[in-house]
Order: structure tokens, then sequence, then C-alpha cells
């Protein structure tokens, strides 16, 4: 997936422990990744430092980057900066087939038309030299 | 010698605006007046059930040195605003088993006064850097209304609920508001009013949401026997349950049911009673969304069926299962956690004293809370007598 820098990350300071940052690493990297386990096959996120079914320690695997919306919010309101400046703004749940549901934006959107069942993509947005944010937009119909 | 479990006083501070009151005074304010109702004394008092809010963490084990008690039995079991109800079915089991004669319930919150109004659409206030699930929320600009938003949106794309059937819900509450003099707000509301309101998130207007209010609320539970030559008429606990789901938003496994559907038949099963049977309900109206939740999860309407219940009028003063009839969260008190509540108001209408707000022949009551973000459902089920 693409990394996209705008060189102002203002959202929120982020402190990941390492399980977490391996997530954020891989964005950077361009991979949306969750962890599935070598021994029982169950794939989790949020990343945990253990399978959560058996108590092995899980591996990383890679999924395609792309999902449907679950359901969505277009935020109009917000108490805190820079989310009260960035309004309106949609937040949605984007499923994935290899069986992960995610919080994310999806930007390059018209919030009049986003809907249930949108197919979308991930992307990232850089953190620091280290780490980005997953996001999501639409998937441009080829 | 009956040790069935009855609840005999019950009480609020003041509210909805009390800059005069902390958190503490307004459980002491509550409970003395929950005293003074059914008769009993501090002393008489031997067991306490108190959750405490992230912001104040150790409300409950001040609670106790403020109040000057010494329980032998202690819950402080947190589940959000569902608090109450998790606590209820222990309580009742110390009761029977003669672990406890006499339990006090209190909360109390100075929320407003001390926070001011931003509760549902603020973030968090992050000074160290994000960690934990959070990581995987906050940095999209998630709020408590949006939550609930996605699983607004998500039952209107799953079921056709319409954004009338959820104003609706505000309609009827904001009609009970203007029964009860001390409810924030008391004018008359229309659906044209809820859709009008500023949109907070879609499909969640500003009327859908809760108040931001100061309050607080306590109830005593003792023994049958004990309350028997109290000032008021007890009412039995019949049904008692709680469920979760999950804790945090992106984990809730269907956004359009909660843990409702289990803990909602373990209380049927206790009562031997069906949704029929109930005569009013007292729910967590968080959000207009959080009630229609509740009332499918317990059986009042089948799945995906709520916004055509709600049309019906059933839940509106004189309909067949008026619900809040204090005005609820949307319109009077919200104080952080409302599950203590949701039982003084229920307790008030089952002993016939709910004044113009009061629903005829009213001889059982649910309860339902709700805790954390749709995940910790609780079920009270209570009645005018011993069944
Ligand atoms: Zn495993």
């Amino acid at each position: 997936m693409e990394v996209v820098d705008d060189g102002m990350w203002n959202r929120v300071p982020m402190a990941p422990g390492p399980i977490d940052r391996k997530y954020f690493e891989a964005a950077s990297q361009g991979k949306l990744i969750i962890q599935k386990c070598r021994r029982c096959e169950n794939t989790q996120f949020p990343p945990k430092m253990l399978c959560v079914s058996c108590g092995e320690e899980p591996d990383w695997v890679e999924t395609s980057g792309e999902g449907k919306i679950y359901t969505f919010t277009v935020v109009r309101r917000h108490g805190v900066e820079p989310f009260s400046t960035l309004v309106p703004f949609v937040l949605a749940m984007i499923d994935i087939p290899e069986g992960a549901r995610f919080m994310g934006n999806i930007t390059e959107i018209d919030i009049e038309t986003v809907h249930v069942g949108q197919k979308v993509e991930a992307y990232s947005l850089r953190i620091d030299e280290t780490m980005a944010l997953p996001l999501w937009r639409p998937i441009q119909s080829s | 010698m009956s040790r069935e479990p009855v609840i005999v006083g019950i009480g609020l501070s003041d509210y909805p605006k009390a800059p005069h009151l902390d958190s503490f005074m307004h459980i002491a304010q509550a409970t003395q007046r929950a005293l003074e109702d059914c008769g009993l004394e501090l002393e008489d008092i031997d067991g306490f059930a108190c959750a405490s809010m992230p912001t104040e963490p150790e409300l409950h084990v001040e609670a106790v040195e403020h109040l000057g008690l010494s329980p032998r039995w202690l819950n402080t079991t947190y589940t959000g605003g569902s608090a109450a109800q998790f606590q209820i079915p222990d309580a009742v089991a110390a009761i029977r088993e003669g672990r406890a004669e006499t339990i006090l319930f209190a909360y109390g919150s100075d929320f407003l006064t001390r926070h001011g109004r931003t509760l549902g659409t603020g973030g968090l206030s992050i000074d160290s850097g994000l960690s934990g699930p959070l990581l995987y929320e906050q940095p999209y600009g998630s709020t408590i209304a949006t939550c609930y938003a996605l699983a607004a949106t998500h039952h209107m794309a799953t079921y056709g609920t319409l954004p009338e059937q959820l104003a609706e819900i505000a309609v009827g509450v904001r009609e009970f508001a203007g029964l009860n003099p001390k409810a924030m707000y008391r004018e008359p509301l229309t659906v044209e009013d809820v859709l009008a309101s500023p949109m907070i998130a879609d499909p969640l207007h500003l009327l859908d949401c809760c108040v931001v209010s100061d309050g607080g609320a306590a109830f005593i539970l003792t023994t049958e026997e004990r309350g028997r030559d109290l000032k008021q008429h007890p009412i039995h606990v019949l049904g008692a349950a709680g469920a979760n789901s999950h804790w945090h938003i992106h984990s809730m496994p269907d956004f359009s049911t909660t843990a409702g559907t289990i803990s909602s038949q373990d209380a049927y099963r206790q009562a031997g009673l069906q949704p029929e049977d109930i005569d009013t309900i007292q729910f967590y109206d968080s959000f207009t969304i959080t009630a229609l939740l509740l009332l499918e999860d317990h059986g009042f309407c089948a799945k995906g069926e709520g916004g055509g219940f709600i049309e019906d009028g059933h839940l509106r003063k004189g309909g067949s299962l008026p619900m809040n009839t204090d005005g609820g969260s949307l319109s009077s008190c919200h104080s952080g956690m409302r599950g203590t509540m949701l039982i003084t108001e229920a307790v008030r209408q089952l002993r016939g004293h709910g004044g113009d707000a009061q629903v005829p022949d009213c001889e059982l009551a649910l309860a339902a809370g709700c805790g954390g973000l749709l995940s910790y459902i609780g079920t009270t089920i209570l009645g005018k007598d011993r069944r």
C-alpha cells in the first residue's frame, strides 16, 4: 500500500509497546499486517503478545489491504484538535477477508455517497521515521 | 423469616447542576435521602456497592470513609454505566445467604461541574503518548458519540431503521422530562426538532445524545423480613443478571446486537416472566440507539423491528411500555454512570409514587444498564410483590 508523508503528524502522540509497534512499522513499509497463529490458525487483531486461543506466540501475515465498509459515521462535531478542524470526516469499521475488522478513516471519498459494503483499500500516513497509520480510501474502479 | 431481597429506600442527590456538591457529597446526600425514605440508620448498613469512574478511580473506597461505613460485604465491580446491574446479582445472593443484612448502593458525580459538556465528543487527553488498544481507535478521531453512531448506521443499513424512529425515542423521553420539575430539559420536543438539531456524528443528532449533568442516586436492599416494618412498601428483586461481549467498540462482534440478549434471558428465567409481562422499562439512554438496541435485545420486539415498535408509540406516556419515566439521561440527568438511577425510578413507579408520570397498574418493571460502548449489559427485574 502507498505510504503518504504529509510531514505534519499531529493526531495523537503515539507510544506503542513492542508488539503494537510492529503493526505501525509494517504500515510505514507499505504493509497491512495482522497476527495468525502457527499452531491453531487463529487470526487476531489488534495484535497481542500471545495467541489468546492457544497461548502460542503468533506469527504475522500480510493482508491484501483491501476490504469493505462494515459500518461508518460522518463525524461533524469534535471537541479535540486536530479532529475539530478536520470535520466533517468519515470514521468507519472495515472488514477484510483475511478475518479482521479495523477502525479507520476513509479519505478521498464523497461523504454524501459513502455506504456500507463499499470497497476500500488501505494506505498509510507517516507518523515518524519508523511508523505510519493505516487509513482507507475507495478502490478506484479500473 | 424470609431473606428474600427487597429494595426499601431510594434517594437522589441534587441535580442536574449542583456546584455545591463534589462526588462524595452526592453519594452522602443521596444516601441520607434513601435512609430517610425508609427509616433505616447509617448504622444499619453492613454492605456497600459502589463503582468508580476512571476519572475518579478510588471513589468507592473513599466513599466508605466519607460515609463512615464498615461494610462486611463490598462490591465495586466496574462495568461502566451498568455497574449497579452487575452488582445486584451478588448483592441479592449475599442477602439470601446472610453475608449481609442491609446493602447500600450509591453513585454520585459532579461530572458537569468538573468536566463541562465535552464528554461525548471529546477525545482522551493524552500527555505521555498513546498505547494499548486505543492505538487502533484514537488516531482516527473516535469519541463516545462516534462509537454509538457506528452502531446506529449498522442498524439502519441492516434493518432499514430510520432517523425519525430514533428521534421518536428522544421525543417520548422528553415528554416524561416535562413532568419532572428537576429534569435538565423540559420543553416539549418534536421529531422535527430532533432532526433539525446539529448533527454530531451521522446519524446521531445533538438531541439523540444524552445530557451531561451532576447527580447521584442511592438505594437500600435488605431482607423481606427487615423490610416489613419500614416506611415504604418493599419492592422485590425478581431477576438480575449481566453479560458482556467486548469493551472497546472495535471488538464488538455484531454492531446491532448487545449482550442484553443473554442478560435478559437469565433475568426473565429467574423471575419466571416474559417481556409481555413488564409494565415499564427504565433503559440506559446514553443515545437513542442505546435504548433501541436494549429494547430488541430484551425481547420486546424482534431484532430489527425496534424502529417500527417505537413509531407505534409503545414507549410514550400512556403507551403499553412507558420508558424512562423520569426523563432519562436524554433529557433529565446523566452524571457518568446511570445504572443506580434506573433502579430508583423503577422503584418509584412500582410504589405508585410516579405522580403525573405514574404508569397505571404498575406491578413489574425492568431496568437495563449499558456500560462502556454497548459492551456490558445488565438486566434487573423488579416487582411490587413477590411472585
Ligand atoms: Zn493459537
